[in-house]
């Protein structure tokens, strides 16, 4: 049974809708239980930074792509400046950073996730940003900050068909509109609500 | 009747699917695969549509997206649209098709006998220089009637129903025209391993193929296009988007393109868009837009019959279409030979061939000699007659100059006349995105500038004639584009051709013949109605420029664009001028080369996704209580939860009085927050805000108010000590983004050595006001580890607690001048704690108020919020100069005292107090209250209400020099009400001045 406390879990009706009859429907799925806290390392401290994250199995990544380790996700979003996933709980961050190398925001309950995945995920994206989606040019692993349907989103590209896409969870419901107009063509279907499993636990 | 449907042939249409459509209300047959302009050309059809200005009949001239007369509206609903070219609609099954510019009918307009004799007169200019002669009155009198008299097709003012998307593409290599260049290109650029993407306007890709007689590998011309495209569909890399139109060619390698994805279905999928927008973002482009024929300029050369040979050409070998039964094909160009061979076979009675060449090529001039086809060389057609189509070609003998070189020599009786006046490559994107077009006097024409981007023209567009050359041509575009991305060029795909056209094609311009008096109109540009003489005209009068030309004649206007006309027009000029062409100039073009339908430009955003919007977490609980909702930027908010018959005034003032009386609860999720955390985060707050914030204690709240860099007043909010370095801000609702984006560029570009770090953190709170009297004994039904009396909980402590087991943050602060509290908690979490108050103040005779009293109560206590806070606002001006430390620097101070926002005559903020029992509204003007017209405005009402604590109206305001309390003034309203309101300054802090009740 959904969340009705999840953003997405309320603004996506169980249900499907649309599609080709010769199509693979895109299944919806909201991610729930999902902490998330903004790290920064103050002005060179970065190094300091992967150091006292290191103990808790965290990688920082370089360039536009996130990092999987132990259950957590972590994205760069800025120089400096990283989003980490974190089924549960993102206290430990907090204590693990100490205060004389930077900052850490728990934003557990800012961002709403969905997971989107199926052979069409690719053009479902690219109705909404002008990104390359093809695996060439956003292979699993990339993370992308852009906006959608003037919403800001992250997204992270779980597998080739499976991506997860967060909002600030006050869009939640304006966002799950969008996707589920936008994935008319090919048809949609809501899935159970999904925690964030590696990719390999997804059903396709 | 006159054309008709030959027994076999066709590339394109499927015989096995007849079906059936209107076209000016009458039953029309035709094919799957059929265009409109095809099916009813092969019913018998020659009259298409009515001329722009003339209204003269006029038929078929193209069989593409250069067609300028048959212009149709479709559809009969919602989906009405008009100015769609016949030749590029395809039928479909119950299709609806009307004609334009008549009335009543095609046949009978009866505009056209008035408008044929006053022609004369018409001429370029005409009804500027007739009607607005008299003068600006004049104009506005006349020009509905033009308007009405003169146009195309007339679009419904229904909402239109179908369903538009805009969508991205990347690529490495973009293809633009599917013939034979095209198709080179986009296999050559396949097999190399980059991403193709190939589009073209028509259903089907093959181009000239469809007419070539060549063979390609052995195959025929287009057994081998069908092969090409085989291959390339079943590649993965390879896009191919039929029926899509590119008409825009942006900076950045961007590209605009439109695909028609239903456009010919009958049955059309709800799921699936009409119409699908696709910004491209290509590598590189291989323009292969291919080239349109040139009509020729003569006296009566717009008559219904009278044809470009290629279209001529498209009709018999893509639908079995032939355009007459008898034929006379006329040029300056080898291509004609095939045209006549082409309409003999389909059993055509060719009656001439007139080649304006004295001495027209032996093999082809054999070829028809021996199909038994006369061949009048050295001659023109310099007059086609006929009245609602041709009936008879005028031939006369050309002189070296390609003029008649006295009168007419023969007459030829005729249903169709083909013509061709040349190629004009297809520049548009080039020029789009180019430099300008270079004129070639070989090929006799304007060819592709210095590209501007990274483009290649190819093929036609290149002004390549041949066959194997411009196949070549396409495949070393794409060849060198794929390279230059590092994809292996190894292969170019240049099929081994045998081409029975191949030979050389010399070109002899042939330009506009010249007409004798009284022989009827030679037009340029048929679908603006403009002719050789008004470009003639134009000239004589100084309109030399060809842009002045193009807006004194408007040439090359209009959906057409000059596609067909522009070279003629240009000849023109160049001859009234003693000029060459390239001296006279061209025009350029800008996007869209075809037009495009706003449908597609604004995809998805219409409707409810118009815009997205942010809920709370407590925006259902809203809704259900009968809420009004409003949108306050982005965010809904609950403006009044109105009860049986009440108004919002009536709900608002019960609301506020509540409030005062017990107390009431309002959602503040959406007030913005940023968390400011770090060991400088209290020195950064003291440079950001007027006030100090260094020394504020863990645990305590404190307002505070930033100014913009020039020094004044940008935005107030309070901000809390949670620890010694995590400080939580909260900002207006309105600007909280603008807030981050400037602590963000203080700390990347002003402070760097500052440790702080920012984040929006408006989504991870949702946040309640709950206020009134009994506010405490309610909140502390729910709260059971905090203390909320006076000791425990002070005024500006912030404090955190549970509500059940859910973790809050308690602040108390007041904004409405109660004791009050507000709650935050984790957003998820804010129905509940949000369900679990409202439900323990039942007892108490708590409410959930809206916007509209939490203004109210701000308003009776002058706090000030948006309306005052607007950009031109100093902290004197708002009575909160004090406010400013003189210990330590922040931003604005250095700009805040400049002369101008120091003067007495300041606007300053005041409070007004209605004498009389009518309200006043934002933005009224104040004035003395003597002779309120002939006086200056002295300000102007910022934030109005009814007040049911002082039982009256009351406002805060801006008035200059802030009058003295006591004083009489006028609020007037001229625009709006005209009303004159006495009213009197009073101090803004209209309830409760000394704050008692906030302290409880």
């Amino acid at each position: 049974m959904a969340d009705p406390r999840d953003p997405f879990a309320g603004a996506l009706a169980d249900g499907q809708s649309g599609g080709r009859t010769n199509g693979e429907p895109i299944r919806i799925a909201p991610i729930v239980g999902v902490a998330a806290a903004q790290v920064q390392a103050w002005p060179g401290r970065k190094a300091d930074l992967a150091h006292s994250l290191a103990p808790l199995g965290l990688t920082l990544p370089d360039g536009l792509a996130f990092t999987e380790t132990g259950g957590r996700l972590c994205g760069r979003i800025a120089p400096g400046r990283y989003l980490i996933f974190s089924p549960d709980t993102v206290a430990d961050i907090a204590t693990a950073v100490p205060g004389s190398v930077g900052a850490v925001a728990d934003l557990s309950h800012a961002r709403a996730g969905v997971r989107i995945s199926g052979g069409s995920v690719e053009a479902l994206l690219a109705k909404g940003a002008a990104l390359p989606f093809d695996p060439a040019g956003f292979p699993p692993g990339t993370l992308a900050q852009t906006s959608i349907h003037h919403m800001g989103v992250l997204i992270l590209r779980r597998s080739e068909t499976v991506f997860d896409l967060y909002v600030l969870t006050s869009f939640a419901r304006s966002f799950a509109d969008w996707l589920t107009d936008a994935c008319r063509e090919f048809g949609w279907i809501t899935a159970h609500p999904t925690r964030l499993a590696p990719t390999a636990d997804v059903p396709a | 009747m006159t054309g008709f449907r030959l027994d076999e042939g066709g590339a394109l249409i499927d015989r096995a699917r007849p079906l059936s459509f209107r076209f000016d209300g009458h039953s029309e047959i035709g094919f799957a695969g059929d265009t409109l302009a095809s099916a009813l050309l092969a019913s018998g059809h020659r009259l298409f549509g009515r001329s722009f200005k003339y209204h003269r009949p006029r038929g078929l001239l193209g069989a593409g997206p250069e067609e300028p007369n048959a212009l149709m509206t479709l559809g009969d609903s919602s989906d009405r649209e008009p100015n769609i070219q016949a030749t590029m609609a395809e039928v479909y099954e119950g299709l609806s098709a009307e004609s334009q510019n008549r009335w009543p009918s095609l046949k009978h307009d009866l505009m056209a006998g008035p408008l044929a004799l006053m022609a004369p007169g018409l001429k370029a200019g005409f009804y500027y220089k007739t009607f607005m002669g008299p003068g600006r009155k004049a104009w506005d009198f006349y020009e509905p009637i033009i308007r009405r008299a003169a146009g195309l097709g007339r679009a419904s003012h229904a909402p239109d129903d179908s369903r538009y998307e805009k969508t991205n593409a990347f690529c490495d290599v973009l293809v633009v025209g599917g013939g034979p260049a095209g198709l080179a290109a986009a296999l050559t650029a396949a097999r190399s391993g980059a991403r193709v993407l190939l589009a073209d306007e028509t259903a089907a890709f093959g181009g000239s193929l469809f007419e070539s007689l060549a063979s390609l590998d052995g195959m025929a011309a287009q057994d081998w296009a069908e092969n090409a495209v085989a291959e390339l569909t079943a590649l993965p890399t390879v896009r191919l988007l039929p029926r899509t139109t590119v008409y825009g060619y942006y900076d950045g390698n961007v590209l605009g393109a439109v695909e028609r994805v239903q456009d010919h279905l009958a049955e059309r999928d709800p799921d699936l868009p009409r119409h699908r927008h696709w910004t491209v973002h290509a590598g590189r482009v291989v323009l292969a837009t291919g080239a349109i024929e040139r009509p020729l300029v003569f006296a009566g050369n717009d008559l219904p019959g009278v044809m470009l040979a290629s279209a001529v050409e498209r009709y018999l070998t893509r639908y079995a279409v032939a355009a007459g039964r008898s034929a006379v094909v006329f040029g300056a160009n080898n291509a004609i030979y095939r045209s006549a061979e082409r309409l003999k076979a389909a059993g055509v009675d060719v009656r001439a061939v007139v080649d304006a060449r004295p001495n027209p090529p032996q093999e082809p001039a054999h070829h028809i000699a021996s199909a038994g086809i006369a061949l009048h060389a050295g001659t023109l057609v310099s007059e086609a007659t006929g009245r609602r189509g041709l009936k008879a070609v005028r031939l006369a003998r050309a002189d070296a100059s390609g003029q008649p070189r006295d009168g007419w020599t023969e007459t030829i009786e005729t249903e169709l006349l083909a013509v061709s006046g040349g190629w004009t490559p297809t520049i548009h994107l080039a020029s789009q995105a180019g430099g300008p077009p270079v004129w070639s006097a070989d090929r006799d024409a304007f060819l592709p500038g210095t590209p501007r981007e990274a483009w290649t023209a190819a093929g036609a567009a290149n002004g390549t004639a041949d066959l194997a050359a411009l196949m070549a041509d396409g495949a070393r575009a794409a060849g060198e584009a794929a390279s230059s991305l590092g994809f292996d060029s190894g292969v170019t795909v240049v099929p081994t051709i045998e081409d029975p056209d191949a030979t050389a094609t010399p070109v002899r311009p042939l330009r506009a013949i010249r007409t004798r008096k009284g022989r009827g109109k030679a037009f340029v540009d048929f679908q603006n109605d403009v002719t050789a003489s008004d470009v003639r005209l134009a000239h004589q009068e100084g309109y030399r420029s060809v842009e002045h030309l193009k807006r004194y004649t408007t040439l090359g206007m209009a959906t057409d664009q000059g596609k067909t006309s522009n070279v003629n027009a240009l000849a023109l000029m160049a001859e009234a001028q003693g000029a060459a062409i390239p001296e006279v100039g061209t025009t350029r073009f800008r996007p869209p080369y075809t037009p495009v339908s706003l449908g597609a430009l604004a995809g998805r955003e219409v409707g409810a996704h118009f815009r997205p919007v942010r809920r709370t977490p407590m925006h259902d609980w809203h809704v259900a209580q009968g809420a009004d909702m409003i949108a306050a930027g982005a965010w809904m908010r609950p403006r009044v939860y109105r009860r049986d018959g009440e108004s919002v005034t009536d709900a608002y003032i019960r609301e506020a009085r509540t409030v005062r009386e017990a107390a009431g609860m309002v959602d503040v999720s959406t007030l913005g927050k940023i968390t400011v955390q770090g060991p400088d985060a209290g020195e950064f707050l003291n440079r950001v805000y007027v006030n100090g914030f260094g020394k504020l204690a863990v645990g305590k709240a404190r307002y505070g108010v930033m100014l913009r860099e020039d020094g004044f007043v940008y935005d107030d909010g309070t901000t809390w000590r949670l620890a010694d370095d995590d400080f939580l801000m909260t900002t207006t609702t309105a600007n909280a983004a603008g807030v981050l984006a400037r602590l963000e560029k203080h700390l990347a570009v002003d402070w760097p050595d500052l440790r702080v770090a920012v984040a929006s953190a408006t989504d991870q709170w949702a946040g309640l006001a709950l206020a009134g009297p009994k506010s405490r004994e309610i909140l502390q039904r729910v709260i059971d580890d905090l203390d909320l009396s006076n000791e425990g909980t002070p005024f500006m402590a912030v404090r955190r607690a549970h509500v059940g087991s859910m973790p809050v943050i308690v602040a108390r602060l007041s904004f409405s001048g109660e004791l009050a509290y507000e709650v935050h908690c984790g957003a998820r979490d804010g129905l509940a704690v949000w369900e679990a108050i409202h439900e323990a103040g039942q007892t108490s005779g708590l409410v959930a108020y809206g916007t509209e009293a939490l203004g109210t109560l701000r308003i009776e206590k002058g706090h000030v919020s948006g309306p005052e806070l607007d950009g031109r606002t100093t902290l004197a001006d708002l009575g909160m100069a004090k406010m400013a430390s003189t210990k330590k620097p922040f931003v604005g101070q250095a700009l805040m005292d400049r002369a101008a926002m120091t003067v007495a005559d300041r606007k300053l903020m005041v409070g007004l107090k209605v004498l009389d029992d009518r309200p006043v509204r934002t933005g009224a003007h104040i004035v003395s209250d003597t002779m309120p017209e002939s006086v200056a405005s002295l300000g102007h009402v910022t934030s109005p209400t009814y007040s049911p604590a002082l039982g009256c109206h009351i406002a805060l305001a801006l008035v200059s020099g802030g009058g003295k309390e006591g004083d009489r003034l006028t609020v007037v309203d001229p625009i709006r009400s005209g009303e004159h309101i006495p009213v009197e300054v009073v101090s803004p802090h209209f309830f409760d001045p000394e704050g008692d009740r906030l302290h409880g």
